[in-house]
């Protein structure tokens, strides 16, 4: 009980606080999610527009550009500052890509807060709200500008052309701004994407930029006109359905590796007939056909190098790529000329230098900045992703964007050298246009022990790999210490070198035969000659001694082999020894001999015994040398 | 030397330190000269089967080695399939995906076309150390040295491993020589260690390459000239007995080996060697116990029976069906006509065709002369190691006459051989020039003496004698011996400049992409395969079945990642003769064969634009022969050849070659680029047809820079049932009362248009 008793305090404590947590999870998630619980909001009718001027930029086919300027009056009762801005579902959710608001021009501009609000079910509209920078009382005026950008507004008509033909584009949507609030004055400009315009509904009036509509007096909220205008395109249109960054930074290269691939399409009308190289080779003699890309034109940031072309077969090696000061270019011809509804995949890499984009922040962590993304002027990209690899040994990455992303990633990557990996962080953002090409920054931490890392590994890597080697090397992996086949190999290079022995002997034998030949017949210098001999005699011994030091090496070996090699070297060595006793008794008595006759007459009788004593000796040197003769033929 | 000293290494180490630098210099070597082709163009795959081999080694790191034993590859031999697990020699792409798991499980990311394009480079570097190994049982390691040195450089082997072809004999030549080295080393040991070890190498290099099938019957010829050389022992036994029982069963687990090692001709031979080894060391084992001279006679007319008995079960189990007999291919090593008659599929392929005589002194350089001495010289020797030096050098130099490719399998042999003659050959000259020069220095001291007796027959003597200079300074500078090592010396260096320029100018080249120069020198890249491929790649349904004849087979598999119809593996002789028909046929007939076989793209090689010699319609007639195999009452070659037997393309071409599938696409509008003037075709440099090709059952739908791959698509069977050539006259037509129309339509259009305009 005691114990009980004891616990009860800091038990109510913790409920408490779960409690408190709980209360508030609960509460944060409300608030963080208005669209989902209010479905049908409704916008209270607190604004009246009193002049909207519209301009609709359809002149690039894939992308299309409103700016609305605005005049709004504050007709409630009470000063507010949220003003809602309309955009049919449909569109917003597959077609719109930016949405700004903002007030004044040029260097006096100054950007307002749009957020994502509610939708509006029964008008079937998502609203944002545009909050201005101080609430606007009743009866008093605000401008401002809204900027809108669309992606894939204008569709081909017709859909099929031939090779040589330009399409043409059609844009259907609201003649009206669409707006929660009525509207006394509009007015409403388009910009086509040519001069030839086709049709037009309603009619409007023609001028030297394009067509204007209105003014129009009393328009209610969410009506809705159709507007259409069917006119030739003056350029192509194209989109990348994917596109992939991936920026590799590079600390001890001192390089961030920039790798874009890139799923692009050819969105202009079709081939009537298919595609015909001959009549494109006809034609190109005087005009290259109007809807045919050939040459796509990057713009790399300055100081750019390396820089690399590839797809799915390998290299494309029809591309440029061209470095200056202000920036790079590359310059790429993809493998095949794209025609209306043509399909290429494709990846490019270049490195920039750490230098021009990575600097250290104000707490000391490193910055790496640099564009979202960097592509060609007027092609949208469907999906953008980005993923920022970090040196290795980095930690605590945080993102910062200019918009707010579809998705966050992060993640973890290993390279060359490679032990604890690399974190990544990256994002992913749907509908990306020109308007969004802005700089983002990565800050991250990166000790400065991490840049010993990588030598670190390496040095231990060889070095493990020599220890181990080493290792290795040492150790006796066999199954009993002398396999036969080690032992046979011993015993037929030992031979061998029985057998060279044998021969070198026989040439010291031979170089004293010649000796003694010398002192017999042409110097009798007895003194000379026992040089000679003592020195070859000792040459001579010391061959035997390497003969049994040679077969030493055998001795340890278990099997016939080794023993009967031993056996025969040490015969060997006795008959030798034998036999140059023989020799050197025949010489003695030579030298014998012609020492008598140096000093006294020696009779005939004498000579003959010597002879006869020379003779025999010589004919048991014979048979010795025969026995040493088969004995190491047999080794 | 004095490096050395201060490392205080003894003689003997010094020496293993020279040698181990050498062969690592030589590995590399070998190595980096097979990059041209990597740094004049990329690291890419080369040619035609590497394409399956890299795609196949993607499928196995992509999906593992269970699912690429069991893949069914159902986009190749439409609608047949092949199963690729059963039917392709894995060794290579298992080799090429352990690598890159090892070098990826150390956190080296390559990406996997990089290990294939660099796979045999590096293999051909432990080639040159198997080599070493081999010489250095043959003689010493200077050979060894020298023979690594040779086989890093020669053009024959370089021909199949430069980087990028990435095709089995990549590392199967690697295992052939390694293999033959454990054999030696078994033999001559007599030790079932280093036979165990063969018979594992053997199943390495059977799970690599069909080749295998040369050491399978090379070894037993081996054993057999030893038996009959009266040389059998117990060593023979153990390492024959140790390889042949572990290496045919460890083949046998490679499925498309299974149980051929039992089943076929081709392997009768070794298993025959086995069955007498073991009759003749049981004889030896009867012998030594029995020693009744009687007994023995009838032992061996025992043995006799037992291996005549043998024999004719082998005859009759062959004639009787349970042991296939030889194959197709088998024959035509021995009749080189065979193929040609019964094959055309074989005979088609020019690395089939037999050897030109030059082609030996363009891959071998100086090693073709100096070769047979190498021979000679184990004809001197004669050990037993030496003997199989001769028989291979025998075998080998016979299939290489008879068949290009197989070149590959001489030059290993060859090398050895040199390197066993220019070893032999230095050692007399640089070795006896030692020992003289230690004689040489005393006799100089004294040279008083040396002059007493001057030999006037000597040239040294001579020279001295009329130049009047001192007999040891003419010797210093004219020297028999260096003049030998120095045109050996020399002989070697313009071998190792011919090898850098054969490598560099013939086997560079990845065939996917071409080269041209212009005017200028700069190099310009035709690219035309891969543009097109791609294009088929990307803007093509994923699931369009294309038609090509099936050179292009595992290109398009592995470079478009399309379904084929036929493809390189070739093992369906009547699915190749249905395309041939296809493209050798009038237009409705082949549209027929194109329904039935769901074709939705065709795909041609036509050179006629810039003179790329290697098209369609120079490989057209293996076409119409191959169906003619199969099919000889319809596709009948001489109707396309003119009446005087010629082959043309021109007006005189014959109309069954006019209205053929293959003529009309590859000349398809090919008259109009010339703009009314007579069009020529620069590969058979004639003016082709004066009258415009008309397509009815395809239409063109992509056609490359220049001109070199067209590919058509197959039109959709007519709605009204209507024949496609009468839909079609029909549809010109009407097209042509439309266009009328159409012209009236707007002019009237835009006058409307105008009068509103002039309304408002």
């Amino acid at each position: 009980m005691a114990t009980m008793r004891r616990f009860r305090l800091p038990h109510i404590l913790l409920i408490c606080i779960a409690a408190f947590f709980y209360a508030a999870a609960l509460f944060g998630n409300a608030a963080s999610k208005p669209a989902d619980r209010k479905s049908s909001f409704m916008v209270p009718s607190t604004f009246t527009n009193t002049k909207v001027e519209r301009i609709l930029d359809i002149s690039h086919p894939a992308i299309a550009r409103e700016t609305v300027t605005l005049d709004v009056e504050n007709t409630g009762k009470s000063a507010t500052g949220e003003y809602f801005v309309a955009v049919d579902v449909d569109l917003e959710c597959r077609k719109l890509a930016w949405l700004e608001a903002y007030e004044g021009k040029g260097a006096s501009r100054k950007d307002w807060i749009v957020e994502k609000g509610a939708l509006d079910a029964s008008n079937s509209v998502q609203l944002y709200k545009v909050t201005f920078p101080k609430p606007l009382s009743p009866f008093s005026h605000q401008s401002f500008t809204l900027y809108f950008v669309w992606v894939g507004l204008v569709s081909n008509l017709p859909k099929k052309v031939a090779q040589g033909e330009q399409g043409s584009g059609v844009y259907q949507g609201a003649l009206h701004w669409v707006s929660p609030y009525p509207t006394t004055e509009e007015k409403l400009g388009v910009r086509p994407s040519s001069s030839e315009i086709h049709s037009r509904t309603p009619s409007g009036s023609l001028t030297s930029t394009g067509l204007s509509y209105g003014p129009f007096r009393d328009v209610a909220p969410f009506s809705r006109e159709t507007l259409r205008v069917h006119a030739k395109l003056s350029h192509v249109p194209l989109r990348g359905s994917i596109l992939k960054r991936k920026i590799t930074i590079s600390h001890w290269t001192g390089i961030a590796n920039v790798l874009e691939s890139w799923e692009l399409w050819h969105d202009g009308a079709e081939l009537v007939q298919p595609f015909s190289r001959t009549d494109l080779l006809i034609q190109g003699r005087y005009a290259t056909p109007p809807t045919m890309i050939q040459h796509l034109r990057f713009d790399l940031p300055a100081g750019a190098f390396n820089g690399e072309y590839r797809d799915f077969d390998g290299n494309v090696s029809t591309s440029h790529f061209s470095s200056g000061r202000s920036g790079a270019t590359l310059e790429l011809r993809p493998r095949y000329p794209m025609f209306g509804g043509w399909k290429y995949q494709f990846w490019f890499a270049y490195d920039v230098p750490l230098s021009k984009s990575v600097g250290i922040g104000k707490d000391g962590r490193y910055v790496w900045k640099g564009p979202v993304m960097r592509g060609l002027q007027n092609v949208p990209v469907d999906r953008l992703e980005v993923e920022v690899v970090l040196p290795e040994g980095s930690n605590s990455a945080q993102i910062k964007l200019p918009f707010s992303a579809d998705e966050k990633t992060s993640g973890r990557e290993y390279s060359y050298f490679d032990t604890i990996g690399r974190e990544t962080v990256g994002f992913v953002k749907t509908r990306v246009v020109d308007e969004m090409w802005k700089d983002f920054e990565v800050s991250y931490n990166f000790p400065s022990t991490a840049y010993f890392r990588k030598p670190f590994v390496a040095i231990v890597a060889v070095l493990a790999a020599f220890l181990g080697s080493m290792a290795v090397l040492r150790l006796e992996f066999s199954i009993g210490k002398d396999s036969k086949g080690e032992a046979a190999e011993m015993v037929r290079t030992v031979g061998m070198r029985v057998h060279d022995i044998h021969g070198k002997l026989e040439s010291l034998l031979a170089k004293l035969n010649v000796a003694f030949e010398d002192f017999k017949h042409s110097h009798h210098d007895v003194a000379r000659f026992e040089a000679a001999r003592a020195d070859l005699t000792a040459q001579i011994q010391s061959t035997l001694v390497d003969l049994s030091s040679v077969t030493k090496s055998v001795s340890g070996l278990s099997g016939d082999d080794s023993a009967r090699l031993e056996k025969s070297a040490a015969q060997l060595a006795n008959l030798w020894i034998e036999r140059l006793s023989k020799v050197r008794q025949a010489q003695d008595e030579v030298v014998a001999l012609r020492k008598k006759v140096s000093a006294s007459s020696v009779d005939d009788k004498t000579r003959r015994q010597v002879g006869e004593r020379i003779k025999k000796l010589e004919v048991e040197e014979e048979v010795v040398a025969k026995k040493a003769e088969t004995l190491v033929a047999g080794v | 030397m004095a490096g050395l000293r201060l490392l205080n290494l003894t003689r003997e180490s010094q020496l293993s330190w020279l040698r181990v630098v050498i062969l690592s210099g030589i590995g590399i070597l070998a190595f980096l000269s097979r990059l041209f082709s990597v740094i004049r163009f990329e690291s890419i795959i080369h040619e035609f089967d590497p394409w399956f081999n890299y795609r196949a080694t993607q499928k196995l790191t992509e999906s593992g080695f269970y699912d690429f034993w069991n893949w069914f590859d159902s986009s190749s031999w439409y609608p047949l399939g092949r199963v690729v697990g059963g039917t392709v020699y894995p060794g290579i792409m298992v080799t090429a995906g352990i690598i890159h798991r090892i070098l990826n499980a150390l956190h080296f990311p390559v990406h996997i076309r990089e290990v294939c394009v660099f796979l045999a480079p590096a293999f051909s570097a432990l080639t040159a150390v198997a080599a070493y190994l081999l010489a250095g049982e043959m003689k010493d390691s200077s050979a060894g040295l020298l023979a690594a040195a040779f086989i890093g450089i020669a053009p024959g082997y370089i021909s199949r491993s430069v980087a990028g072809s990435y095709d089995n004999e990549a590392i199967a030549i690697f295992l052939l020589v390694f293999v033959f080295y454990l054999w030696i080393r078994a033999l001559k040991l007599g030790s079932a260690f280093w036979g165990s070890l063969c018979g594992l190498f053997y199943f390495y290099m059977v799970s690599a390459w069909g080749g295998y099938a040369f050491i399978t019957n090379l070894i037993p010829l081996h054993v057999l000239a030893l038996m009959a050389m009266g040389r059998f022992s117990s060593r023979c036994y153990v390492a024959y007995s140790s390889w042949y029982a572990l290496g045919t069963l460890a083949s046998m687990q490679i499925p498309f080996v299974g149980f051929q090692p039992v089943r076929t001709s081709e392997h009768m031979a070794a298993l025959g060697i086995f069955g007498l080894c073991q009759i003749m060391a049981f004889t030896q084992f009867l012998r030594s116990l029995l020693p009744a001279r009687t007994f023995q006679v009838l032992l061996q007319a025992a043995a006799l029976l037992a291996f005549g008995g043998g024999l004719a079960a082998l005859i009759l189990l062959t004639t009787s069906g349970f042991i296939a007999p030889w194959t197709g291919r088998f024959y035509s090593l021995w009749d080189t006509g065979y193929a040609k008659k019964y094959i055309p599929i074989i005979a088609s392929v020019s690395e089939h065709q037999p050897t030109a005589w030059p082609s030996f002194m363009f891959d071998l350089g100086f090693l073709i002369p100096i070769f047979p001495a190498g021979i000679f010289m184990c004809f001197q020797e004669l050990r037993d190691e030496h003997v199989f030096v001769i028989l291979y050098a025998v075998t080998a130099s016979y299939f290489a006459g008879v068949m290009v490719r197989l070149m590959l399998t001489l030059t290993p042999i060859v090398c050895v051989a040199s390197a066993l003659a220019v070893s032999k050959l230095l050692d007399v000259y640089l070795k006896d020039s030692n020992a003289n020069e230690a004689e040489g220095d005393p006799s100089s001291t004294n040279g008083d003496n040396a002059a007493t007796q001057p030999a006037e027959d000597d040239p040294v003597g001579l020279i001295s004698k009329m130049l009047g200079i001192p007999r040891h300074y003419v010797r210093s500078v004219v020297n028999t011996r260096w003049l030998v090592v120095g045109s050996i010396a020399w002989i070697m260096v313009m071998f190792a400049w011919h090898c850098t320029w054969v490598t560099s100018n013939a086997y560079s080249s990845p065939s996917v992409v071409l080269a041209s120069r212009g005017p200028d020198g700069s190099q310009h890249l035709i690219d035309d395969f891969r543009e097109a491929y791609y294009w088929l790649w990307q803007n093509t349904p994923e699931d369009a079945k294309v038609m090509s004849w099936w050179d292009y087979g595992y290109q398009i598999a592995g470079m478009a990642n399309r379904t084929t119809l036929v493809d390189n593996n070739t093992w369906n002789n009547t699915h190749i003769a249905t395309v041939g028909k296809a493209m050798s046929s009038p237009e409705d007939k082949s549209y027929d064969i194109m329904v039935k076989h769901d074709v939705d793209y065709v795909l041609i090689i036509f050179g006629g634009l810039i003179g790329y010699s290697g098209d369609d319609i120079n490989k057209f007639l293996w076409m119409i022969r191959i169906a003619e195999g199969i099919w000889p009452n319809e596709v009948i070659e001489r109707n396309f050849f003119t009446e005087r037997g010629e082959y043309r393309v021109d007006d005189e071409a014959t109309p069954t070659m006019k209205n053929s599938l293959m003529y009309k696409m590859s000349y398809y509008r090919f008259q109009d680029l010339y703009g009314g003037q007579q069009a020529i075709d620069r590969v058979r440099g004639t003016p082709i047809q004066s009258s415009k090709v008309k397509l009815t059952v395809v239409e063109e739908a992509f056609t490359s820079e220049n001109f070199i791959v067209r590919i058509y698509k197959v039109k959709k069977p007519d709605e009204l049932g209507r024949s496609l050539e009468s839909a079609q006259t029909f549809d010109e037509g009407k097209r042509r009362r439309k266009t009328a129309q159409n012209k009236s339509g707007k002019r009237s259009r835009k006058s409307r248009a105008g009068s509103k305009k002039q309304s408002e």
